[in-house]
Order: structure tokens, then sequence, then C-alpha cells
């Protein structure tokens, strides 16, 4: 008896909280199909009608494809750099041999040690850099989003690269293999798992990040997702519609792009985490 | 293995992360902390001011109210978040159904952009067109009403709260990741022993949890001193600078009145500080173990 | 062979990171003249608002005559973005040279432009077109200091108080006159309030500049007459006069005339509860007369602000002041072209015809041309010019255009913690003044 209750408790517990999390959703959905004065002077009230009209407006306002090309762009080019060069410098410190042991571990610190930055001291440093190699638009993006990447990156791989057994060179160099063969075809295929969980967490930051790009984007053209849904302000009288509508538009994308690969979002979110 | 551990190798296949980790991530903090000691309004020459800065920084109100912002984001967390999602945690390790449908929707916060989540809570705590006043008015309890983003009261709490809501399934599913670690016999065993579910908790899972526990605590004292978007699309750190946290008020400072080298200190400071909470955290907690 | 294939990986990532900077280089270069598919030399105008074809659409319009007269020559784009990002990405663009070749500035941070020098001097210019500057008459001075004419004025603004008659009637108050006391404003926001409306529209969050109706209240307590000793040290922003006037601004306050979320509302926001009939009153200025003969129409009154009582300066005050200046990149002298291209553009857009054109949409043009005014339909507008009828002087310049930005910046703190209550009077002022400190 006193187990069935409990068990109903935690039931009911469970309900809630996920109710409670999912609320803000459901409610921006709900807020997407009411009009702009209806959201102003009855906000408890539901929609009248399932009218479209603000996500008519939403697309009008955003240019929704040149969003996500630009987040795309950005995206692509910085994970495909930063995955090349963290493996190769994971490689070294992992599995290449070092006269001076205490170099080794001061150069991974020193990689390390990004972890505890915040990213708000280097916004307008990292400005004046971009400007100094006249990096400008979306590419002033690229070089922090790949910086900002490394220590994650360095973590994750150094970790599983000496995870695997030493033998696995010695008999690679026997084989008659090169450097290059040993890290491209040995190793590599080898460390796919870890490059998935890598992936899938650049990707979510490159995808969310801001404050960045609020300083580094100057030109509607080069906007990412995110300065989109920012944009929305002050750019036409205040439509709440309107902004309520592309935020959902913004949200679905990834929600769906989180239902489908929920095993390896959350897996790979939280390997990040316990492992550091 | 040694033949191939040449130093031209190691030289050639660091230096491109190197290149990169120094030039934007090493080199601007000696930057940033370079013009915290000038005066420079964005255009034209800064001027080296020694350390006015600073000390114009400890008189400053707002810079303290700032920090107090932050200090009860961070204490809120703390303890709410610290302890409802361990909590949380335990509830959804049980083996109940649709219990992965739950835990999969509990995430999915964590997933969407912080700016996007400042967007939508607006439409929640706004005094005017938000739901809870709303409701509160709607069902007579007016005298509840309050201005939980904007006044001057409530703001840091209400930012707290929201963040609660983003970073909940993560640090639940964290915690869980964790729990699973724990080897099913020992768990047995207590149980066994007649083991009531609090002591358990207190003399089982809690020690052997030590380490997810110290994770979870340094993502949020890292992750606190990262709101910066639901401040601004909440209240823009208003009114008057009192709903401003250390990030967003070096990022206004700097961006938005343009006073470069006022901006830069406070950035130093915050960078400063947020170091220094996680050294002696990990210190404290190093000791403990140790 | 190893060798070779080391030297292959190493020249991959080498040639990724060339591409990266080839594709910079290209990318880069918006400071040189730049042509389009005809061959038209594009001339990129920097404007402070995120929609010129909706929110500047005299501008718009100028520029599109432009652009149609000059078709197959000259060309201008607007570079656009709201005006808090707007003044950020200026100020990031003056740093990497790649300023439009002409922008909106704001007011108090013209002359730091000018200063760094990223500015043209227009002197030539107007000797070149004795017309535009008999036009302006005098607007322009308003815009030179040691490196010479280093802006014009975009506009003229008209700033005050716009109100909806029909919700004055709904509260059986009576409109505001030019007499109308501080008293008698208090009254009636209380009557306005009673009738279930927001007597006066204001929002605050990321709209500090948004206090035009209140530059009209520091006019009135002698600003023009007091500030030059005030910036020289010789007197302070808390003196008994700024004091009165805040006092006022707390009385405001105290009588709620606000919306209750100011504090996160926008000025767009606030501009939205007038337009809609929830909101009786809403400061502004010329700008935004299209928007409301659209929303408003025939109910649309205008005001200058309450008269005070308990100062001795003029309250004879209106506020037809110079806006703040466009500026031109200096480097455009190093384009023979494109500067003939700016000039054109220049002298069009302070020209009749754009004259023109702006009283059409309800703006007031800085220059002055006979012949050019509003059309009946126009009711803001004409609120304007009513409102002007009575002759009475206006100072040089906006009191918060006066002042350096870092000033200007700790006066709408200020106003703004007055109007919320986070400050005293007092100690606002005293805020002030130690920006005013701190900034020398």
């Amino acid at each position: 008896m006193v187990n069935k209750r409990k068990k109903a408790a935690s039931y009911v517990l469970m309900a809630l909280i996920t109710v409670l999390v999912v609320f803000p959703f459901v409610w921006m959905l709900v807020l997407s199909f009411k009009t702009n004065s209806e959201i102003m002077s009855s906000p408890l009230s539901l929609p009248k009608a399932l009218s479209f009209d603000n996500y008519k407006n939403a697309m009008k306002t955003l240019d929704f494809p040149r969003l996500y090309g630009n987040t795309f762009f950005v995206c692509i080019i910085s994970l495909a750099a930063e995955l090349v060069i963290t493996f190769l410098s994971s490689f070294v410190l992992a599995r290449m041999e070092f006269k001076n042991e205490r170099l080794r571990k001061m150069l991974y610190g020193f990689l390390i040690m990004g972890l505890s930055i915040s990213p708000f001291i280097l916004l307008f440093p990292v400005y004046k850099i971009n400007v100094f190699f006249g990096l400008r638009g979306k590419l002033a993006l690229i070089f922090p989003y790949i910086a900002t990447s490394i220590s994650f990156n360095t973590l994750l791989l150094v970790g599983y690269l000496k995870s695997l057994p030493a033998e696995i060179d010695e008999a690679a160099v026997i084989d008659g293999c090169n450097i290059w063969d040993l890290m491209i075809r040995v190793i590599l295929p080898m460390t796919k798992p870890v490059i998935a969980t890598v992936v899938i967490f650049n990707v979510l930051y490159i995808w969310n990040e801001f404050p960045f790009a609020s300083v580094m984007l100057r030109d509607v053209s080069d906007y990412t997702l995110s300065m989109g849904a920012s944009f929305f302000k002050g750019t036409y009288t205040v439509d709440y519609g309107g902004i309520v509508a592309s935020s959902v538009m913004i949200i679905i994308p990834e929600l769906i792009f989180y239902g489908i690969f929920q095993k390896n979002i959350v897996e790979g979110m939280t390997a990040g985490a316990v492992k550091g | 293995m040694h033949w191939l551990s040449k130093k031209k190798y190691k030289i050639g296949l660091m230096i491109p992360t190197l290149l990169v980790y120094s030039i934007f991530i090493m080199l601007p903090i000696v930057i940033a902390v370079r013009y915290s000691f000038t005066k420079y309004s964005g255009i034209g020459q800064a001027k080296f001011t020694g350390f006015k800065n600073y000390v114009r920084l400890f008189q400053d109100k707002i810079f303290w109210i700032s920090l107090k912002n932050t200090m009860i984001m961070f204490v809120m967390a703390f303890v709410l978040l610290l302890t409802l999602s361990f909590l949380i945690a335990l509830l959804l390790n049980k083996r109940l159904k649709a219990v992965d449908f739950s835990k999969a929707l509990i995430f999915s916060p964590a997933i969407i952009a912080p700016i996007i989540v400042g967007i939508i809570w607006v439409y929640i705590l706004d005094p005017n067109i938000g739901i809870i006043n709303n409701l509160l008015d709607a069902v007579g309890a007016d005298a509840l009403k309050a201005k939980w983003i904007g006044g001057e009261k409530w703001s840091p709490y209400s930012i707290a709260i929201i963040y609660f809501w983003q970073q909940l399934g993560y640090l639940v599913t964290i915690f869980i990741a964790g729990l699973k670690m724990i080897p099913g016999d020992v768990l047995e065993a207590v149980k066994i022993d007649g083991a009531s579910a609090v002591q358990e908790v207190r003399y089982v899972i809690i020690p052997m949890m030590r380490t997810t526990i110290s994770t979870v605590a340094v993502l949020i004292i890292t992750g606190v001193f990262k709101i910066f978007e639901i401040v601004q699309q909440t209240t823009g750190g208003g009114p008057n600078h009192l709903s401003e946290t250390l990030v967003t008020y070096s990022y206004s400072m700097t961006f938005s009145s343009s006073d470069y080298g006022y901006g830069m200190s406070l950035a130093t400071v915050t960078f400063l500080l947020s170091l220094m909470i996680t050294a002696v955290y990990t210190a404290v907690t190093k000791e403990r173990e140790g | 062979m190893r060798n070779r294939n080391f030297k292959r990986l190493l020249s991959a990532v080498m040639a990724g990171v060339m591409t990266l900077g080839i594709l910079t280089g290209c990318s880069g270069g918006s400071e040189e003249a730049k042509t389009d598919e005809s061959g038209a030399t594009v001339i990129k105008f920097g404007i402070h608002v995120a929609n010129p074809a909706e929110q500047e659409v005299v501008t718009y319009n100028i520029v599109e005559a432009f652009n149609k007269a000059n078709e197959g020559k000259y060309k201008v784009e607007f570079e656009a973005a709201d005006t808090e990002t707007h003044s950020k990405n200026m100020k990031l663009k003056a740093e990497d040279g790649s300023l439009p070749q002409i922008f909106w500035i704001e007011g108090s941070e013209a002359s730091e432009y000018s200063e760094a020098g990223v500015l043209l001097d227009l002197s030539e210019f107007l000797n070149e077109n004795g017309n535009v500057k008999e036009a302006l008459g005098g607007m322009e001075e308003a815009f030179v200091d040691d490196n010479g004419q280093f802006g014009l004025p975009y506009q003229c603004n008209v700033q005050g108080i716009f109100y909806n008659k029909e919700l004055f009637d709904n509260a059986k108050v009576d409109y505001p006159t030019d007499e109308t006391t501080y008293d008698e404003f208090i009254e009636m926001i209380g009557k306005l309030k009673e009738s279930g409306v927001i007597p006066l529209a204001i929002g605050s969050k990321n709209s500090a500049y948004a206090m035009w109706e209140f530059n009209e209240f520091l006019a009135r307590y002698g600003w023009e007459g007091n500030i030059d000793n005030i910036l020289s040290g010789k007197d302070k922003f808390n003196n008994k006069e700024l004091t009165a006037c805040f006092e006022k601004l707390e009385g405001l306050k105290d009588a709620g005339s606000f919306p209750e979320n100011m504090a996160t509302i926008e000025y767009f926001d606030a501009k939205q509860l007038f337009n809609e009939g929830k909101a009786a009153m809403f400061g502004t200025g010329q700008w935004d007369c299209a928007e409301f003969d659209k929303n408003i129409g025939d109910k649309i009154g205008f005001w200058w602000g309450p008269k005070f009582t308990d100062t001795q300066s003029s309250q004879e005050i209106v506020m037809k002041v110079p806006s703040a200046p466009i500026g031109v990149s200096a480097k455009v002298a190093d384009d023979e072209k494109l500067k003939e291209g700016v000039y054109e553009f220049l002298k069009f857009y302070y020209g009749e015809e754009a004259a023109k054109l702006s009283y059409e949409g309800s703006i007031f043009p800085a220059t002055s041309y006979d012949g050019a005014a509003a059309s009946d339909s126009q009711y803001a507008m004409n609120a304007m010019i009513e409102a002007l009828a009575n002759g009475w002087a206006s100072p040089k310049a906006a009191p918060d255009l006066t002042v350096s930005s870092a000033v200007q910046e700790a006066l709408y703190d200020g106003i703004f913690g007055v109007l919320q209550g986070t400050y005293k009077p007092a100690e606002a002022l005293d805020k002030i003044d130690a920006a005013l400190a701190n900034s020398q």
C-alpha cells in the first residue's frame, strides 16, 4: 500500500515538473496565434482564430533563409577548422613522446585553462584583433568560435585518445604506416564516438551564441539566427505577435533537431560535464 | 612510436591550435587588462590613466548593485538549482513509466538559444502583459502582483528563476549520469540493512556522488557569470541599471556607453572574481576529499 | 615518403588558413568606391533606424528620388540599424576604417568623431553651394568646431507632447494650451488616470534617449543660460533651477503618469500604447507625425509642455532645433568620384525638391524654402505648425545635445531614475555632476 501511494506521488510530481517546464513553450505557441492588440490588452485570452498572420509578418521581416545560411556557414567552417586543429594537437598531447614530461603537462594545462575564462572579457579585445587582421562580418566570428572551443575539445579528445592502447601505434608502425596514415587511417576512425560528442557540443554553442555575434556582426546581411531574434525589436513598430512567431520559428527546428538526436545530444552535453 | 615523435612533427601539429588559442584567448586578456588602465571612447587614442578606472569602480554604486545582483543569482542558483536538480534526478532515476519522455522534455530548454529564453519569459513575467500578474488579477489576488521584472526588487530573483528553468534539465541529466555510476549492489546492501530513504541519500548517495556534485557546482559558478541574454531581453539592466549583473554592466559600459576603458576594468574584475570563486571552491572540496 | 605526406598535411592546413585569409580580403574594402551592376557609384548612408522604408520614410523617399534622378551614375544605399546598434556600429566602424560615406551621428558624439579626424570638413561644400547655406539659415552652425564644418543637421527637430483629443474628451479634461501650468498638468494627469488610460506613455528599456518632452522642462528652467557655467565648473548641475526641475519630474512619477511596466518596455512599445489609444499623451518629435496621422488621425493635438511658476527663467520657449547631424567620412576625400557623388547627394538632400518631399512626409527639413508646406490631412504636422505660430523663441540646440556623451548618458540616467523613483532629484543631479567630473 505504502509503496503504491509512493509510486503515485512520484508520478504526480514527475508530471507536475514536466508540465511546469514545458508550459513556457506552449504559451509561446498560443501567443503566436494572437493578434498584437490581443497580446497587449487581454494577455490571458486564447486566440480567437487560428491565424497565421504573425508568421507571415515574421517571414516578411526576417530573412530566414539568409539567417539560416549565415548560421550554417559560420558553423560549418568553424567546426571543420576546430576539429582538424584540435585533433592534431590532442594527438600530440595524448600519444606522442615528450622528453620533458612537464612540458606536456604545461601545454595541456595551458590549453585547458580556457574552460574557466568567461567569453565576456574577450569581446572587445577580440574585436580589436579582428580589426587588426581585417576580419569582418561573418568571418569575424570564425576565429573566436574556434578559439573558445579549443579547451573543451582538448579536454575530451586528449582524455579519449589516451585511453586507446599504445599497442595500436606500434602495430601500425610495424605495418609500415607513417604518422599521417596512423592518425587519419588508424586512430581517427576509433575516435568517432568522442568526435560526435564534440560536434554536438560545438554546434549547439555556435548555433545559440549571441555575445560575440552582437559585437562582431554589423550588417543585417551577416546576421546569424540569435541576432535575428534580437533584431525584431525596434525594427517595425513593436509587433509582439511577430516577435513571438519568429521566436517560435527559430525554436522549432532546434526542437526537431533535438528530437531526432536527443540521445546523442544529452549524452554529448553531459559527457563533457562529467568528464570535466 | 618513438621515431614518429619527432620534434618537427610535434611542433607542426601543435602550432595551429596554439596559435589560434594564444591570439584569440590569451592575448585578448592582456589587451583587456591594458585597456582597463586607460580612458578610451572608441575612436581616437586611448589615454593612460593609471588606476583611475579601478578607483571609480569601487566608488561606483552601480558596480556594487550589479555585484549584489550577481551574488543573489549565484546564491539562488547554487542553493535552488543544486538541491532541486539533485532531488529531481533522484525522482527521475526511478523506474517509472514515461520517465524518458519526461526527461527529454525537461532537458529541452537547455538547447534553446538563451536569447530566445529571454524573449519567452518576458511574456510570463512582464508586469503588464505577462501571464503571472494577469492570472493573479483574474483570481482576485491583486495584492500579490509585483513588478517581477523591471521593478527595483524582484528582477535578480526572477532572472535566477529563468536561469533555473533553462539549466534544470541539463543538471538533472548530469546527476542521473552520476547516479547510474553508483553500483547497484551498494544500494541493495543498504536496503537490506533497513536504511530509510533519507539515510540512504545522506550516507550513501551523496558521499558517492561527490565528483558529480562538484562538477555541477563548478558549472553553476561559471554559468552564473555568463548570464547575459536573459537580462538583456527581460530588463535591459533597468530600471536605471538596478537589475544589471557584472557581465551586462561591463557590456553596457563598453558598448552602449562607449566607455571602453571603464568597461574593460569591469570585465577584468568580473573575470578575476569568477576565477577566484572557482579556485576557492575547488580548493575547499579537494581538501575535504583529501 | 613520410615527409611528403606530412608536408601535404601541413599544406592542407595552411591552404585552409589562407583561403580564410583570401575570403576576408575580398569581403573588406567597403571604404573604396564600389559600383553596382549598372556602373553607378555606390554611396553608403548609415542610418539610425533598422527599416528606413517604414521608419524614416522621408529620407527613404529623398534617397529614392535621388537614385532615380541619377540612375546609372550614383546610387545611395542604406546601412540600417536601430539607434543604439547604429551608434555602436559607427564607433566600431570608425575604428576599422569601414565607415559608410555618409552617416547619422548621435548628437553628443559628433564632436568626438570630429576630434578623431574621421569626418570630412564640409565648409568647402557649403562654399560651393551658396543656396544650400542660405536655405540652412544658420542651422549648420551647431556643427562647427576647430576642424571645420564636421556635420550638417539631418533634419529640424520639433519636439514636445502629442495628445489624443478623444481620450481627453472621454475623461472630460480640457486640452492643454500654451498657458497650462505644471499644477494644472498634474491635475490633468489625475483625471486621465481616473478615466482608465495611461496619462503619459514612456518606456525606459534601451530607450534612454526617448526623453524629448523633458528637454522642454530643462529649457524652461534656464538650461541655455546656465549650461556654459556648469560645464566650465562655475556652477553645478545640482543647482536651484535644476533641482526644481527634477522635483517636477518626481511629481509626475508621484502622480502616476507612466505605464506600470515602463522599465520593461521601449520607446517603440510606449508609442504603440499611444497609437492604440491606451495612453493619452506621448512625448516625441516630428518624425512620428506620419504614424500618428495613420493611427490617430484628426484627434491629435500637440503641446510644448507646462509652464513653471517657480523660476525666473523665460517660459516662452519652444523646441525647434537642429537634429543630430549627418557627417561624411573623411576617406571620401581620397576618391574624387566618390566625393563628387557625395556632394551631389548633399546638394539634393538640402535642395528644394527634398524639402517638399520632407513636408509631404510630415518632417521639418533643416532647410527652409518658400512654398513648402503641409497638406490638410497631415494632422500631426499641422498641430505642430499651429503650436509654432506663437512665435516663441527656441534654444539653439536641444539641451541633451549640448553636453558630451558621458554627461548626456548621466543626464538620461538621472531623468529616468527620477521618473521611476530610483533616484531622488538631488541624487540624480549629483550623479550628473560626477559624470562631468569623471569625463574631464
